[in-house]
């Protein structure tokens, strides 16, 4: 068994899931760090609900019932406009005061305990152990009014990542509470922590022996919210630095997909208003697509083209301005963005490995993104992200500075392999150009060879992209063209192989083996490896389990 | 904690003649077979799954005139017995194959599974890592007095399934695995 803190078999509270007035027994037994009783956020943040869209939307329903009333009453005429409109934000403001009356948050026997919801109650409880990262976020609003937005991760295995929200916490309680509830949680097994070991090199008062990271809440007796402010003075961490963003960084986003699709996006939402506008705004725009010369069609698409790449730059900017990561004793934090400032924290020990990732565009110019791979922390949300966006050289040495050094080249797979994803990238082009031979038409028949042409290219890149290697406790497995992605990660966090071998596959010797983890996408793989190689990948794994693959 | 292979498979342990399907360098078989009486209940499924194939192609023969044009009716007149081969030998042989082949164990430190019959699939996972343990039970695999047991990890795509074990023997698989499963304390991720 690990070693319980303090705390930890004092009895397990009675919540009272229907009154707002929680029990106000001391149910940490002395615990007395950030909101050990039931707490609000500041009351600023009704300023925010009531400002932001959200406000207006939870205010729709009782307004329409009340105009409603009005307007049968014949009240109406007598209110005039600006009655009604004082009549509104009087509701939206109410409602906003109601939703912050009652909402609570409360950190009692390693729990986080939420609760809210005007009408209908809901409290929602954490263990403290479950928390992944905690991601706060400071918008433009808050930033006026002095506030933060915690986010908490708390994955619950397999059943999908519940996330929890506390809106509008003075920022000095904001990182009281986000340090707290960081700390409480368990220590993890450090034992095969390797993914930090090098970096342990300066001495970190936060390391397994010291009692505050053990001890939590339960320790630390001069808590109060009044103290707060004071929470680094008494633990001298030392930020290690290990990326700072250039701004020139951000020139990349037009050659990464996910980037692109923002202005796309922002043209699909906008278009929706155009066939609402007075047609007179748009007189002066005379197009008449079939008056274009080709210079002035090509023009128009380079335009396009331009505006798209403006587009991504900007949205890269809101998004990844000045992004940072230093390492805070046990902590991976990184903090990004222009207007909303986003800072996220991950325990290290949770870190098992990394994914580089590489667009077809992207090595081009040699840039890459870096995310880390966390227990429980799927890669479907952005908070693993070691670099967002960055030359290839720096997220190498990210990866190498703060996960782990993997120096061993990846082996390349059989020339079987080569063959196989040969056939896949040509097979769909070959049979548009069959089928455009036998049907006589020109133009299937162009589509067809232009497609089989450019599997070609294709086929012999997603080869290239193959590889897996193996290095003291960790290994990699690498592949992908329009995104190649290179994964690391320790055999400790395996939860199971899988090894699949398709009756051509058997023919041609290789087979696919694929690490089942806890983490990112959840199965990484290497393609068409030659078997025995498959094989020895899954069978020299972490612990004498994996052995069992072997032939007896 | 039980012997390895205490929760074992009853009566299915028939190690008589070990098919040698697999690759010389491929994975290890696992060595147990799942319940005979699941060629029963697949022989059910595949007359089910054919008879959807069957009813409509018979239907179409029976009810396209013959007025329609040549190659239509020829086609729908012989479509029904092309069908009827295929799945009589389907059914006589596919379940008997897959009984042959799908193979499963529960090793010292570990589940391990071998499905599929054309393109097949070894998983391995360490009791250490296993998150849940259900045992589920269609209505046909009552009739036929089997069950399945799914065991899931904490990888979205790591979960094991075996299908078709004597019910009995999936009860004591699930309850030994968890019992053992429960002996690792941390959160097996």
């Amino acid at each position: 068994m690990q070693p319980e803190p303090p705390d930890a078999d004092s009895p397990i509270p009675v919540r009272k899931t229907s009154s707002s007035q929680a029990t106000q027994a001391d149910e940490g037994g002395g615990a007395a760090g950030v909101a050990s009783e039931p707490a609000r956020t500041s009351p600023k943040v009704i300023a925010i609900h009531a400002l932001t869209i959200r406000g207006l939307r939870e205010a729709i329903p009782g307004l329409i019932a009340a105009f409603a009333y009005l307007g049968i009453s014949g009240g109406l005429r007598s209110f005039g406009i600006i009655g009604i409109v004082l009549a509104a934000v009087a509701a939206i403001v109410g409602l906003a005061a109601l939703t912050w009356y009652r909402f609570t948050y409360q950190v009692a026997n390693r729990q986080l305990i939420i609760a809210q919801g005007i009408f209908s109650r809901r409290v929602r409880t954490i263990p403290v152990d479950r928390i992944r990262a905690i991601d706060s976020q400071v918008g433009p609003l808050h930033r006026v009014l002095g506030l933060a937005k915690l986010k908490i991760e708390a994955a619950a295995a397999g059943t999908g990542n519940e996330e929890a929200e506390i809106d509008g916490l003075p920022t000095a309680t904001a990182l009281a509470l986000r340090n707290d509830l960081l700390r409480a949680r368990r220590r993890p097994r450090v034992a095969g922590g390797g993914a930090v070991g090098e970096n342990r090199v300066g001495a970190h008062p936060t390391d397994a022996g010291d009692p505050t990271t053990g001890g939590l809440l339960a320790n630390r007796q001069s808590g109060g919210l009044a103290n707060d402010a004071d929470e680094f003075s008494d633990e001298p961490i030392e930020d290690i630095e290990y990326s700072r963003s250039r701004a020139s960084w951000l020139l990349y986003a037009p050659l990464v997909g996910s980037y692109l699709a923002i202005p796309l996006a922002g043209i699909g939402f906008l278009s929706q208003f155009v066939d609402d506008l007075p047609e007179s705004w748009f007189s002066w725009v005379n197009l008449d697509p079939s008056t274009l010369s080709a210079g002035q069609f090509a023009l128009a698409v380079l335009a396009l083209l331009a505006l798209l790449a403006l587009g991504a730059v900007i949205g890269a900017v809101f998004l990844n301005w000045r992004f940072l990561l230093v390492k805070r004793g046990d902590l991976m934090v990184s903090e990004r963005g222009l207007l909303t400032r986003r800072n996220v924290s991950v325990e290290i020990p949770r870190i098992r490995g990394y994914t580089l990732s590489e667009g077809l565009g992207m090595r081009l110019v040699r840039a890459a993104r870096l995310t880390a791979l966390i227990t429980g922390v799927s890669n479907a949300n952005s908070r693993s992200q070691l670099l967002p966006l960055g030359p290839r050289a720096e997220a190498v040495t990210v990866a190498r500075r703060a996960v782990r050094r993997f120096d061993t080249p990846l082996r390349p797979h059989p020339r079987a392999a080569l063959r196989r994803r040969l056939v896949r990238a040509v097979l769909p082009g070959a049979v548009v150009l069959v089928v455009g031979l036998i049907l006589n038409v020109l133009s299937v028949i162009i589509v067809g060879a232009v497609l089989t042409g450019l599997g070609i290219p294709l086929g012999i890149d997603r080869y290239r992209s193959l590889g897996h290697a193996t290095e003291g406790d960790a290994f990699a497995v690498r592949s992908g063209s329009f995104v190649r992605q290179t994964t690391v990660m320790q055999r400790r966090a395996v939860v199971g192989w899988k090894i699949q071998q398709s009756y051509f596959q058997k023919r041609a010797g290789v087979s696919t083996v694929t690490a089942l983890v806890g983490a990112g996408s959840g199965a990484y793989s290497a393609l068409d490896a030659d078997s025995a190689d498959a094989l020895d990948l899954a069978a020299s794994s972490d612990g004498k389990w994996a052995r069992e693959l072997l032939p007896r | 904690m039980s012997e390895p292979g205490a929760a074992g498979p009853m009566s299915v342990q028939d190690s008589a003649e070990p098919p040698t399907l697999s690759g010389e360098s491929g994975p290890r078989e696992p060595q147990w077979r799942v319940a005979p009486s699941a060629i029963g209940l697949w022989t059910v499924q595949e007359i089910i799954g054919a008879l959807f194939f069957l009813i409509p192609a018979m239907a179409a023969s029976i009810f396209v005139p013959e007025s329609a044009p040549t190659w239509l009716v020829m086609t729908t007149d012989i479509l029904p017995w092309a069908l009827a081969v295929f799945f009589v030998a389907e059914v006589l042989v596919l379940p008997r194959y897959k009984h042959a082949v799908h193979r499963w164990e529960v090793t010292a430190d570990g589940i391990y599974t071998l499905t599929g019959w054309l393109s097949r699939t070894w998983i391995l996972v360490p009791i250490s890592r296993i998150q849940t343990v259900d045992v589920t039970r269609g209505p046909l695999q009552r009739m036929f007095g089997l069950a399945s047991v799914s065991v899931r990890t904490a990888s979205a795509q790591g979960s094991v399934e075996i299908h078709q074990l004597d019910a009995y023997a999936a009860a004591q698989v699930a309850d030994d695995l968890s019992k053992r499963a429960n002996l690792y304390d941390d959160d097996a991720t």
